[in-house]
């Protein structure tokens, strides 16, 4: 299958930039397409197969491209240009499933205590409070507000178990951004985000980033955190049947700790988003 | 002591879950070897001239090599004496025999899995084929040795031969490698996650 | 893998075999990475359990909801006979078959190729048919081997194929050791043409 029009006019990250150091035609894949990158003095350009130069941009620590001529333009996080914030890239690490499975996983609370036990949630508190979903019909994104969990180790930088308060933030069908409480700093928000590389439709490269105030940890103690608790979330994205994400509400049950998955669903059917989707016809 | 460590290593996992199961105080250095590739730089070839991880710090001295820190600590540290089992030659073969056969495993399942998660260049159907041919080995072996009434790899008691052929043969499936066709390996995870003070490592399926 | 069906096997505490498909109908999480805790099987993504019957027994971020009927894993008929799990085919109307004697599991064993047949895999094996059970299991004899050997294949099409094998509860630690290594020597004769 071609993308669709909503995948296929996305900016998507392929990479940090130091992955990109000295590159002669570094191979990359997007969307089941070969591209290359090359790093001309400092200058990095992307090229399709044919030889055809795509549009770059440098942002949030990543090189971003898009196949389309006139993609929308790619969402803002003001969050990037305040002082005294680290960021820390992640790396991409691949995963075999539609990267919409990502952004929905990471939406997800309810499986913090059995996933992420003793990290991001303990078996004793299982449970899912009601929470705000909502459109922000200008920008077109979706948000998740209100959000609690307790939380014995919310971040690197967190001591003992905490009510963490989250905001989910999902401003393109391959990124979503978490903003949570900050166990050092009141009144801000700490940042982990995935930008999605999709390579395939059931195949992504997952770059994710955090962005916090944090005095206390080195970069590698936030990168370890980080990539660990990806893990654990990889061994389930690689489990679920089928790779691609169904959007027939039959397949899946939800119930009301999922409203942002529901959200996200839906907002992915308004845009007629196909690349990546499980049919339902394909479930027998 | 102190662990030159990188959380996703299958090869810093067994020294890990060797000084958890020998109760040994610690502590660890995390190393950025994705995407930093930390272990390549200056500051560590000082270190380790390999370029490798794990390294151990004890007594003013470095030791490199999975397999050989693991000897270094059983033989050092363990008042049983039966995890390297120094006081029955045959038994001590057997386990030296293992260790080697670990290596393999790193060079076939772990690298698989380094193609598939960290994106490394490098031939994945081989990798994994090689590491389906060892499988077979050790299913059959840890099959025999349960119908002779054992439960590990080299007797009746687990051995530095079980932590260090452990990880990359649970941590398989990130690398696409599926432990479906063998059940004998199976039986075996579940046996090695319910020896005491073991710890998980993200990726690993505990089969119970 | 049952005729293409990703199946999840699990005993509980009261010794039942199950088998369902293997997919959590919440978010479609494998359920053979769930954990047993006495007759239910708990999924590893959001710890949804199910009872041995394959209803919704809880969902742990709701603790108040009683779980919608409607919310089942689906069930395929399984059974234990001659130390070996038995699995329906969806289409199966069949009992399964009921073995007699006293027989304690020996080996399962991952070949690239399925036998064409019994008959093949006997001759494989170097084995004489003593009695056809179904189309893919048999009790036979090996020359030199003591004791009767229960024999069957399950053909994975693309994946291979497993071997299962059963000695008699009163076979020596020798025998049982010989038919061991009878069923990995299988695997050289149905070997992949491309063998990997």
């Amino acid at each position: 299958m071609t993308p669709d029009t909503f995948t296929r006019s996305q900016w998507y990250a392929i990479g940090r930039l130091p992955d990109f150091e000295g590159a002669e035609a570094k191979p990359v894949r997007l969307l089941s397409q070969d591209l290359t990158v090359s790093d001309a003095a400092g200058v990095l350009s992307v090229n399709d197969a044919d030889g055809r130069s795509l549009l770059t941009q440098i942002r949030y620590g990543h090189l971003w491209t898009t196949l389309s001529d006139t993609p929308r333009p790619l969402y803002d996080m003001p969050e990037f240009d305040e002082p005294d914030r680290r960021l820390v890239t992640v790396g991409g690490v691949g995963v075999r499933c539609s990267g919409l499975r990502c952004v929905e996983n990471f939406l997800d609370m309810a499986h913090f205590p059995f996933v992420h036990t003793d990290i991001l949630g303990v078996e004793e508190h299982p449970s899912v409070e009601s929470y705000d979903v909502s459109m922000d019909a200008e920008k077109d994104e979706i948000w998740a507000t209100k959000c609690k969990f307790f939380q014995p180790m919310a971040s690197a930088a967190a001591s003992g178990g905490q009510m963490t308060e989250y905001k989910y933030r999902v401003p393109h069908p391959y990124s979503t951004i978490l903003y949570k409480t900050c166990p050092i700093r009141e009144d801000v928000w700490d940042l982990v985000g995935l930008f999605i590389q999709p390579v395939e439709e059931d195949e992504c490269i997952v770059h994710s980033f955090i962005l916090v105030f944090d005095e206390e940890n080195t970069d590698t103690g936030l990168l370890h955190f980080q990539q660990n608790i990806f893990l654990q979330d990889r061994m389930i994205l690689e489990n679920q049947v089928p790779r691609k994400l169904p959007l027939d509400p039959r397949w899946e049950l939800p119930t009301r700790a999922d409203a942002s998955s529901i959200a996200y669903r839906r907002w992915l059917k308004a845009n007629e988003l196909q690349w990546g989707v499980a049919l339902f016809n394909e479930a027998a | 002591m102190k662990l030159f460590d990188y959380v996703l290593s299958g090869n810093c996992y067994k020294i890990r879950l060797l000084l958890d199961f020998l109760e040994l105080s610690h502590e660890k250095q995390a190393v950025d070897f994705f995407p930093g590739r930390e272990h390549k730089s200056d500051a560590f070839l000082q270190i380790n001239p390999l370029g490798q991880i794990p390294v151990l710090e004890d007594d003013g001295a470095y030791i490199r090599d999975a397999q050989a820190i693991l000897v270094y600590l059983a033989s050092r540290y363990d008042p049983t004496g039966t995890w390297w089992p120094v006081n029955d030659p045959s038994e001590l073969g057997r386990v030296a025999q293992w260790l080697a056969f670990a290596d393999s495993i790193t060079s076939t399942a772990s690298a698989a899995r380094l193609h598939d998660v960290l994106g490394y260049d490098l031939d994945v159907a081989q990798a994994r084929a090689g590491a389906h041919k060892l499988f077979r080995i050790l299913d059959d072996h840890l099959a025999n040795q349960e119908l002779q009434g054992f439960n590990w790899i080299a007797g009746s008691n687990p051995t530095v031969a079980d932590v260090a052929c452990f990880p990359y043969v649970a941590l398989a499936g990130d690398g696409g490698i599926e432990l479906f066709y063998y059940p004998a390996i199976q039986r075996w995870i579940r046996r090695f996650v319910n020896l005491p003070r073991f710890k998980l490592m993200p990726g690993i399926n505990i089969f119970n | 893998m049952i005729a293409d069906n990703d199946i999840a096997l699990w005993r509980g505490e009261d010794g039942q075999i199950r088998a369902w498909e293997n997919r959590c109908p919440h978010r479609g999480m494998r359920l053979s990475y769930g954990i047993v805790r006495g007759n239910t099987l708990t999924c590893l993504y959001h710890g949804w359990s199910y009872d041995g019957a394959g209803a919704c027994a809880g969902i742990p971020a709701h603790p108040d909801l009683t779980p919608p009927k409607t919310i089942r894993a689906k069930a395929y008929r399984a059974a234990d006979s001659g130390g070996f799990i038995w699995v329906a085919n969806p289409g199966e109307t069949t009992a399964a078959p009921s073995i007699d004697g006293d027989w304690v599991p020996n080996r399962s064993v991952h070949i690239d190729q399925a036998p064409a047949s019994l008959n093949e895999l006997a001759d494989g094996m170097g084995a004489g048919l003593m009695s056809k059970i179904t189309d893919h299991a048999a009790i036979v004899r090996v020359p030199g081997v003591e004791g009767e050997i229960l024999l069957a294949f399950l053909d994975m099409k693309e994946h291979g194929a497993m071997i299962h094998t059963s000695v008699p509860a009163s076979a020596s630690e020798d025998a049982a050791i010989a038919v061991s290594k009878l069923s990995t020597r299988l695997r050289q004769v149905f070997k992949a043409s491309s063998a990997a």
